[in-house]
C-alpha cells in the first residue's frame, strides 16, 4: 500500500521466526535497489516502510525481494501500485446552521498531497444511511433540515478516477453531530421566560381546578362530607345541629331524690319500759277522767303513786265545784316542775282538758 | 408519609380479668363505667346467682338507676342469645356474658316531632325514656358494637362517607375526653380505629395518595370543627343519632326459625323469621320475597306459652313457642333450643312490661325473681312520689291509706307513701324502708324478714310520721296496665294514649242492633225461664235468592211483668251486637211485636255448661280448664274493650261443642243489675261482687269475682255455690269475708282465691288468669278425682292440627252459613257469614262478598278485584282471608274479615257525638297511609269514599272494596280506562271525567272527597253528590251531568267547606282538588300535612 500517497508499506506474514532476513525494493526505470530504511515489527506480521520520493512512481512496476540467511531469496514483481492508494481520512468537520437559508452546511479539510480535482469524498449521516453522498468538494449542503432530529456526520475519501482511482476508501472521520435545538441561534432567554410563563399557567390552572373541584378524585371518600350541615344548615351551632329540645335535655337528667319523713313507733319521750302502759294511754284517752293518772304514769318518779288507790277514790270530789281548790291535782303540779321533759307534755295535755272541760 | 400508628381507644383492665378468671365463675362485662370512664370487667365469684341479680350489680356499677334498670339485660359472649331474668348462673364451669341494653326504642330522642316518652302525669313536663348515665352506656355500647361489628351492626362498604363521618364524631368525643385538641387526636389516634374491621381494611388497600388525601381533609375538617363549641354528651348524642340512620334495625332481634317438620302438618304457610322491635312490635315473615308483616303490637298480646317438641312420641331439644293475639289468633314460632325460645319469649315478655304493663309476666320461665315478689308483696316498680300521691287521691285518699313502691333512685330501698289526717287537710308522707338482709324502716330499731311482715306489722301498731300517729289501713296494690313512669308512650302510639283502666265503664252512647220483623221468627218448645225474660227455640227465616234460609235462634222474650225494662234488654243487645268474639254469643237482632220484646240469638246445642257438668260425670281435667281458658280469653277481650259483663256464671256459658276439644260461648249479660232489684242481686251471691251490693256498679273488678266462682263452679262438677242459703245467710256470707270451700288442687284453689278478694284491686287481671291457668294446663299435677281421665294431649294435639289444616285460603261453601247481609257493593251485595267446618257455630264471623249477576264481563273484573285484595298486606286495608266456590265452581266469592262497625257513614251517625276532630285526622291519616301503600304497590282505588271505609274499632279504619282498582303499568303514570261502567263521577278528579286518566293523583282528589265527608260527619244534607246535583241544578239529565260538573270544576268551583272544620283541614282539601293533577299533594306529603294537623289539635287541647 501507498499510505496517503507519501511512502510504500509492505507486509509479509511472519512465519520464520528464528531467521534473520533482509528486505529489498527497488522500482522500476529508477535503477535504485535500496534496503529497508525502516522495519515494522508487529506480533503478527512483519513489514518495511518505504518513503515515496515522487508521486508518479506508484504508476512503475514495483520489485520486492528478501534475502534470508540460508541463502533463500523471496521475490515478487508487482506490475504497478496505482490503485493501492491509502489516504488518510479528512479532518476538522465542522457543520454550520444557514439560519436565512434554511440549510445545513459541512466544512472538512483533507491532508492529501494531490490535486484537489484528484480526490473524490463521500459524505454520511449515521443516523440515515440512506442520506450518502460523493463530493468533489471539501464542503456540502443539507436541504431540507428537519429541526426535530438529530445528525450525525462523516466523511472519507479516495481517489478520484481521472488521477488512477484506488481499490481503498480512507476511514471515517471523526463524527460531527448537530441538532436544532443545541444549535439555535435563539436566545436562551427567551425560552427561560416562556417555560416560567408555562409553568405558571399550568399552576394557575391547576390551583383552578382545585379549587372547582375537578381534580378531585371520585373514589376517595371524604370524612367531612356526612358532617358538612352542621356548617351549611346550622353555621357552626352544634347544639342547634343535634336538634333536641331543651325539655328533652333536661329530661335526660331527672331528679329522682325524693325526702323521707321521720318515723318512729312511740314518742321520744316514752322509754320501751313503758311500752305496757301505751295500751292504757290509749284506753284512757277516751275517759278524761283518767288523765290525772296517765300524767302520773309518764313519770318515772311518780311510780309509786300507781300503787296509791285511794286516788280514784277522790274522783267524786271534783265534781263539787267549791272542792277543786282541794284538789290532789294542784299537789301534782310541783311535782311535775321536777322532771322538764314531762312538764311539756303534762302542760300540753292541761291545755287540752281545759277545752273539754269548758 | 408513614403510618399513623393505632393506639387503644378504650382502656381494659386485662391483666385484671386474666387474673381473676382463673378462680373466678362468672365473668360480667361492661361497656362503660363511670368511675373508670371505660370499659371493665367485674367477677362474682361463686354461689347461684340469678341474670336479675347480676344486672342490679352491674346497675350499681354502671350508675344506672332502677327506673331504667328494665332496659337491660345479660347477653351470651358471642352475643348469639340472651339469658332471661330469672335464669340461674351456677358455679361449675366459667361463663362470660355481656351486660347491655336489650329493649331499644329508636325515637327515645325526640326527632321531627314523633318520639317516645315515658308516661307523665303533666303534659308540659317530659319523662325521657333514657338518662344521660343510660345514654353513656348505650353509646359505649354502640360504638364497640360499630367498631367490632357486632350486635348487627355491619355497614356496607358503600357506605364508607357515612362511617368516616361518625368517625369524626368519635375523634371529636376523644379530644373532649382527654382535653387535646383536635389538631393533637390526629397525632395520638387514627381514624381508621373508629371504624368497622372492613371498612378498616378496604381503607387499606386504596393507594397512598388516595389514603393522603383522606387524611388531609380530615385534618382540615377537625381544624375547621375545632372552631365550634361541643359538650361530650352533645357529640355522643349526635354519635347515636348518626348511627341510628346508619343502621335503623339497631336494637331490634330478628330470629330466623328452625322447622323440624312438625309445624308442617299444622300449617299450609310457615313462619320462616321473626322480628322484634320496640317501634314495630312483632313482625314475621313468611316467605323470602315478602318483606316484614306486623303479626301485633305488644299491648295486642294476650297469652305466650311454650312447649316441647315431640315427634313420634320422642322429646326433643326444640321448643314450640306460641304466641296468642287478641283477636284469638296464634304464631307459632319452633325454636332449636330451650335457650333460644326463652331468649324469645323474654325479649317480648320484657317489651311487653315496658309498653303495656309493668306488673305482668307471660311465662313462669321467664318472669323476674323481683317482679314476683312484688306482686306478692303488693309492691309497685320504682315510679315516682308523683304517681304515688296521685295513686292514692284516686283511690279515696284515706287515713291510713298507703302504696309500696320501689325506690327510684336507690335499689334495695322503697318508700311506704302514706296518707294522713293533718289539721290542715290530708297529706301524703313517703317513708324509706331500707333493705339489709332484712327490712327496716329508716329510723326504727325493728326489722322483719320480708315487706309482708313488715306491713302486716304496722297495720296492727302505731306509725308516728311527722309526729302524727298515724295506723296502716287500706293498700293500693299495682294495677293491671297502669299507666306510671315506667311505661313508655311510643311514636306509633303517639296519637292514642292508652286510656286507664279505672275510667268509667264503656257505655254504647247509642243502640245498635239489627232489627228482625216477627214475621221471619218460627217458634219453637220453650227452654225454660231466665231472669226477667222466657226462653223459647225457634227459627229465622231468611229470603235470598229466591231462596229460602232458615236458621235455628234462642228467643228471650221479656216478662210482661217487666216492661219497664226494655230499654235495658236492648241495650244489652246493642252490647253484644258491637263486639265480635269466638268465645261470646252472636245476637242477631230485638224483634218487637205487639207488647213483646224479644232478642234473638244464635242457638247453642249443648246448652248450659253447669247442666252438661251435672249430666257428665266423666268430664277431665283438661276438658275443664280448656273451657276456664276460653272463659279467659273472652274475659279479656271485654277488658280491652273497657266493658263489664256483670253476669258471668257456669250458667251463662253455653256449650257450643263437647268432646275432646270443648267450645264454649258467653252469653249476654241480660237486663241491668240496677233493674234487677236488690233480692235478685242477693239471690246471686256469690257470683255476684261484694262491691256491687252497695253501689249496683258493674266494674271490670266485678268480672273477676265472678269468673273466680264461675272457676270454682266449674270444678265442683256444676254444683252451685252456697246451695239451700237463704238470702240473709248468702248476705251474711259477704259480710264475714267467708270465702268458698276450698278445692282439694291447691294451685287452682289459689287462683280461686285470688279471683275471689273482697278488695277489688287485689283481683288479678285477665293476662295473669291466663298465665296462670297455662300453668295449670301443663303442669304434671296428679289427677285428683278417681272418677275423671287422664288428659289426652296427644288427641288435643292432633284436634288442633287438623282444625288448622282448614286454615287455607279456599273455604267451603257447605261451611259457610249466611247470617245478615252487611250492604251492598258496586257489583254485588257484602254478607256476614260464618265459616263453620265443625257445624257446631264453633267459626269464626267472616264478610262475604258475591256477585249479584253472573255476568262474564263483572266475573272477569271480580277476579281481578280477588287478585288485588289478596296482594294486599297492611294495617290500614281490609284483610283479605280467601275464596270461597260454590260447587261447580259456577260463581265466586270473596272472603275477607269482619268489622262489626261497618262504614264509616254508618259509623258516624251513631257515634257523632263521640267524634272530635282529633279522631277524624286518626281516621284521615290512617287513610292515607293506606293509600300510601296502594300506591307503593303501583294500584289506583278509583273508589275511594267514606262508604268503601270500614271502622275496625274506635281507632282504626280500613280501606275496602277494591272492586274498581287498577293496577297502573310500568311505563305510564296512569291508567286509561276503555269501558268506563258504573262511575261514581262526584267522588272524580277532572282528568278522570273527562280522559277517563286514573292515576295516584286522581285518588288524591278523591281522599280530599272523603275528607269532606269526615269532617261534615258523613252527613246526608252535606253529601258530595247532593250539594253537586244543587250546584248543577236538578233540571240536569244524568247523561250530561259529568259535562257539567267538569265545567264546574273549571270554574274553580269546589266543594263549600263543612261547618266546624278546621281551617287547615279545609286548605288540605283545596289542595287535593288542585285542577292541576301535578300540583296535588302525594299522599306521604298528606299524610304528614295531617299528622302535624293532629299535633296542633293535640297541642290546642293542652291548652
Amino acid at each position: 500500500k501507498i499510505i496517503n500517497v507519501d511512502y510504500v508499506e509492505c507486509i509479509w506474514q511472519r512465519n520464520l521466526s528464528t531467521m534473520n532476513y533482509t528486505f529489498s525494493s527497488m522500482f522500476a526505470n529508477d535503477g535504485l535497489d535500496r534496503g529497508c530504511p525502516k522495519y515494522i515489527l508487529e506480533q503478527n506480521y512483519t513489514g518495511c516502510r518505504i518513503p515515496l520520493k515522487d508521486q508518479n512512481l506508484r504508476f512503475n512496476k514495483f520489485i520486492v525481494t528478501i534475502y534470508t540467511e540460508g541463502k533463500h531469496t523471496i521475490s515478487k514483481t508487482f506490475d504497478s501500485l496505482e490503485r493501492n492508494v491509502l489516504l488518510n481520512p479528512p479532518y476538522n468537520l465542522s457543520v454550520m446552521w444557514n439560519e436565512h437559508s434554511d440549510t445545513l452546511s459541512l466544512y472538512w479539510n483533507s491532508s492529501a498531497p494531490l490535486r484537489k480535482t484528484c480526490i473524490v469524498y463521500m459524505v454520511r449521516n449515521q443516523k440515515d444511511p440512506s442520506q450518502s453522498l460523493n463530493v468533489t468538494d471539501t464542503s456540502y449542503s443539507v436541504s431540507p433540515v428537519s429541526q426535530n432530529k438529530l445528525y450525525v456526520f462523516q466523511v472519507r475519501s479516495t481517489v478520484a478516477d481521472s488521477c488512477g482511482s484506488s481499490d481503498f476508501w480512507s476511514d471515517w472521520s471523526d463524527p460531527v453531530e448537530w441538532s436544532g435545538t443545541g444549535n439555535s441561534s435563539r436566545p436562551g432567554w427567551l425560552y427561560a421566560i416562556l417555560s416560567v410563563v408555562l409553568l405558571s399557567m399550568l399552576g394557575f390552572l391547576l390551583w383552578y381546578c382545585e379549587r372547582k373541584k375537578i381534580l378531585s378524585l371520585p373514589v376517595v371518600p371524604d370524612p367531612s362530607i356526612n358532617l358538612q350541615d352542621l356548617f351549611h344548615k346550622h353555621d357552626g351551632n352544634v347544639e342547634s345541629w343535634i336538634h333536641i329540645s331543651k325539655e328533652l335535655k333536661e329530661a335526660f337528667q331527672p331528679d329522682y331524690t325524693e325526702p323521707s319523713c321521720d318515723v318512729c313507733e312511740v314518742l321520744p319521750s316514752c322509754d320501751t319500759i313503758s311500752k305496757p302502759e301505751a295500751c292504757p294511754e290509749s284506753k284512757a284517752s277516751s275517759d278524761p277522767e283518767a288523765c290525772p293518772q296517765t300524767e302520773i304514769c309518764s313519770q318515772p318518779e311518780t311510780c309509786s303513786q300507781l300503787k296509791a288507790c285511794p286516788e280514784p277514790e277522790a274522783c267524786p270530789e271534783p265534781e263539787a265545784c267549791p272542792e277543786p281548790e282541794a284538789c290532789p291535782e294542784p299537789e301534782a303540779c310541783p311535782e311535775a316542775e321536777i322532771c322538764p321533759a314531762p312538764q311539756t307534755d303534762s302542760s300540753d295535755k292541761e291545755n287540752t282538758e281545759e277545752p273539754q272541760s269548758s | 408519609m408513614s403510618e399513623e400508628e393505632e393506639v387503644p381507644l378504650m382502656k381494659s383492665e386485662r391483666a385484671g380479668s386474666q387474673r381473676s378468671s382463673c378462680d373466678s365463675a362468672l365473668q360480667v362485662h361492661l361497656y362503660y363505667s363511670p368511675s373508670l370512664n371505660s370499659e371493665t370487667t367485674f367477677s362474682i365469684p361463686t354461689g347461684h346467682v340469678t341474670a336479675e341479680s347480676v344486672c342490679v350489680l352491674a346497675a350499681k356499677a354502671s350508675g344506672i338507676l332502677p327506673v331504667y334498670h328494665n332496659l337491660f339485660a345479660l347477653a351470651s359472649e358471642d352475643l348469639s342469645y340472651w339469658y332471661p331474668p330469672n335464669h340461674l348462673f351456677k358455679s361449675e364451669e366459667p361463663v362470660k356474658v355481656y351486660y347491655r341494653v336489650r329493649f331499644f326504642f329508636s325515637s327515645w330522642f325526640g326527632q321531627e316531632s314523633r318520639a317516645s316518652y315515658r308516661f307523665s302525669l303533666s303534659k308540659g313536663r317530659i319523662f325521657a325514656v333514657l338518662d344521660y348515665a343510660v345514654i353513656d352506656y348505650v353509646f359505649a355500647q354502640s360504638r364497640s358494637d360499630f367498631v367490632t361489628g357486632c350486635g348487627g351492626i355491619s355497614p356496607a362498604l358503600s357506605l364508607q362517607q357515612e362511617c368516616l363521618g361518625l368517625a369524626v364524631l368519635d375523634l371529636w368525643r376523644l379530644a373532649k375526653e382527654r382535653n387535646q385538641s383536635l389538631a393533637e387526636i390526629c397525632n395520638t389516634t387514627s381514624y381508621k380505629s373508629c371504624l368497622p374491621e372492613t371498612h378498616r381494611q378496604d381503607i387499606q388497600r386504596m393507594n397512598r395518595l388516595a389514603r393522603y388525601q383522606i387524611r388531609k381533609t380530615l385534618k382540615r375538617f377537625l381544624k375547621k370543627l375545632g372552631k365550634c363549641s361541643a359538650g361530650e354528651r352533645s357529640l355522643k348524642l349526635k354519635y347515636l343519632m348518626k348511627l341510628s340512620e346508619l343502621e335503623p334495625d339497631y336494637g331490634s332481634e330478628s330470629f330466623p326459625l328452625h322447622h323440624s317438620g312438625w309445624l308442617e302438618q299444622s300449617e299450609q304457610q310457615r313462619v320462616l323469621a321473626v322480628k322484634v322491635s320496640g317501634e314495630g312490635g312483632i313482625q314475621i315473615q313468611k316467605t323470602d320475597r315478602q318483606e316484614w308483616q306486623t303479626f301485633c303490637d305488644f299491648p295486642q298480646i294476650i297469652d305466650i306459652s311454650i312447649k316441647r317438641l315431640c315427634q313420634e312420641q320422642m322429646p326433643l331439644e326444640g321448643r314450640v313457642v306460641t304466641l296468642t293475639r287478641q283477636d284469638d289468633q296464634c304464631m307459632e314460632a319452633e325454636f332449636q333450643t330451650l335457650t333460644d325460645a326463652l331468649s324469645f319469649v323474654s325479649l317480648v315478655d320484657g317489651y311487653f312490661r315496658l309498653t303495656t304493663d309493668s306488673t305482668h309476666y307471660f311465662c313462669a320461665e321467664v318472669a323476674p325473681p323481683s317482679l314476683l315478689e312484688d306482686i306478692q308483696n303488693y309492691c309497685h316498680g320504682p315510679i315516682t312520689s308523683e304517681f304515688a300521691v296521685h295513686k292514692l287521691k284516686k283511690a279515696g285518699g284515706k287515713n291510713g291509706m298507703f302504696l309500696l313502691r320501689h325506690s327510684p333512685k336507690e335499689f334495695d330501698k322503697y318508700f311506704l307513701t302514706v296518707c294522713i289526717q293533718t289539721p290542715l287537710g290530708m297529706d301524703y308522707k313517703d317513708c324509706l324502708i331500707e333493705k339489709n338482709e332484712k327490712f327496716s324502716l329508716a329510723g326504727i330499731h325493728n326489722s322483719f324478714i320480708n315487706l309482708k311482715q313488715l306491713i302486716d306489722f304496722y297495720q296492727l301498731s302505731t306509725l308516728y310520721v311527722s309526729d302524727i300517729p298515724v295506723t296502716l289501713g287500706k293498700c293500693c296494690p299495682p294495677r293491671a296496665k297502669e299507666l306510671t313512669n315506667m311505661i313508655i308512650i311510643r311514636n306509633s302510639s303517639m296519637t292514642e294514649i292508652p286510656s286507664s283502666p279505672t275510667l268509667q265503664r264503656h257505655k254504647p252512647s247509642h243502640m245498635q242492633f239489627h232489627m228482625i220483623k216477627h214475621e221471619d221468627l218460627i217458634w219453637s218448645e220453650s227452654l225454660g225461664q231466665g231472669s226477667f225474660t222466657h226462653i223459647f227455640r225457634g227459627s229465622k227465616i231468611d229470603q235470598r235468592d229466591g231462596g229460602t234460609h232458615s236458621t235455628e235462634v234462642l228467643l228471650k222474650v221479656l216478662d210482661a211483668n217487666h216492661k219497664n225494662c226494655w230499654e235495658s234488654l236492648f241495650e244489652a243487645a246493642s252490647l253484644m251486637s258491637q263486639i265480635s268474639h269466638r268465645h261470646l254469643l252472636l245476637v242477631y237482632g230485638i224483634s218487637v211485636h205487639k207488647s213483646k220484646n224479644i232478642m234473638v240469638q244464635e242457638f247453642v246445642k249443648h246448652g248450659a255448661l253447669d247442666l252438661y257438668l251435672k249430666r257428665s260425670m266423666c268430664v277431665s281435667v283438661s276438658w275443664k280448664l280448656d273451657v276456664a281458658k276460653q272463659l279467659a280469653c273472652a274475659l279479656n277481650f271485654l277488658e280491652e274493650k273497657n266493658i263489664a259483663h256483670g253476669n258471668i256464671c257456669a250458667k251463662n256459658l253455653l256449650l257450643v261443642r263437647e268432646g275432646d276439644s270443648p267450645f264454649i260461648k258467653l252469653s249476654d249479660p241480660g237486663v241491668s243489675m240496677s233493674l234487677l232489684g236488690k233480692d235478685v242481686v242477693l239471690d246471686r251471691i256469690p257470683w255476684v261482687a261484694p262491691e256491687v251490693l252497695d253501689t249496683l256498679e258493674i266494674e271490670l273488678e266485678c268480672d273477676k269475682w265472678s269468673f273466680g266462682t264461675t272457676l270454682w263452679e266449674i270444678f265442683n262438677g256444676g254444683e252451685a255455690p252456697l246451695q239451700g242459703l237463704d238470702l240473709m245467710q248468702k248476705l251474711q256470707f259477704y259480710e264475714n269475708f267467708s270465702n268458698l270451700p276450698t278445692l282439694e288442687w291447691t294451685e287452682l284453689a289459689e287462683l280461686i282465691s285470688h279471683c275471689m278478694q273482697y278488695q277489688p284491686e287485689l283481683r288479678p287481671s285477665c293476662r295473669s288468669i291466663i298465665r296462670q291457668l297455662n300453668s295449670l294446663i301443663t303442669s304434671d299435677y296428679e289427677i285428683l278425682h278417681a272418677t275423671d281421665t287422664l288428659p289426652e294431649s296427644n288427641g288435643f294435639w292432633k284436634k288442633l292440627n287438623i282444625f288448622k289444616k282448614q286454615q287455607e285460603d279456599v273455604f267451603e261453601e257447605r261451611y259457610l252459613r249466611f247470617i245478615s247481609v252487611l250492604g251492598k257493593g258496586n257489583f254485588g251485595s257484602v254478607e256476614l257469614c260464618r265459616y263453620d267446618p265443625w257445624g257446631d257455630n264453633t267459626g269464626e264471623l267472616v264478610a262475604v262478598k258475591e256477585l249479584q249477576s253472573n255476568k262474564q264481563a263483572t266475573m272477569a273484573d271480580f277476579q281481578r278485584e280477588i287478585q288485588t285484595i289478596s296482594s294486599l298486606h297492611c294495617d290500614y286495608i281490609v284483610k283479605y282471608k280467601g275464596i270461597c266456590y260454590s260447587t261447580g265452581r259456577l260463581s265466586t266469592k270473596l272472603v275477607m274479615e269482619y268489622l262489626p262497625y261497618g262504614s264509616l257513614i254508618g259509623y258516624m251517625e251513631k257515634h257523632r257525638h263521640n267524634v272530635g276532630n282529633r279522631k277524624l285526622l286518626l281516621f284521615a291519616s290512617q287513610i292515607c297511609k293506606g293509600m300510601e301503600y296502594l300506591q307503593s304497590m303501583r294500584y289506583v282505588h278509583r273508589d275511594l269514599a267514606a262508604r268503601n271505609i270500614l271502622v275496625a274499632s274506635d281507632n282504626l279504619v280500613k280501606i275496602a272494596d277494591f272492586g274498581l282498582t287498577k293496577i297502573i303499568p310500568v311505563d305510564k303514570e296512569y291508567y286509561r280506562v276503555t269501558q268506563p261502567g258504573e262511575s261514581p263521577v262526584f267522588w272524580y278528579a277532572p282528568e278522570s271525567i273527562s280522559e277517563l286518566k286514573f292515576s295516584h293523583k286522581s285518588d288524591v282528589w278523591s281522599f280530599g272527597i272523603v275528607l269532606h265527608e269526615l269532617f261534615s260527619y258523613c252527613d246526608i244534607s252535606q253529601n258530595p253528590k247532593k250539594l253537586c246535583i244543587q250546584k248543577i241544578g236538578r233540571y240536569v239529565h244524568s247523561p250530561s251531568m259529568a259535562i257539567h260538573l267538569l265545567t264546574l270544576l273549571k270554574n274553580n268551583w269546589r266543594l263549600p267547606a263543612p261547618a266546624q272544620c278546621p281551617l287547615k283541614v279545609h286548605s288540605i282539601m283545596m289542595q287535593c282538588w288542585e285542577f292541576n293533577s301535578e300540583n296535588r299533594p302525594s299522599f306521604s306529603s298528606l299524610k304528614d300535612l295531617i299528622e302535624n294537623s293532629l299535633l296542633d289539635e293535640r297541642e290546642g287541647c293542652k291548652g
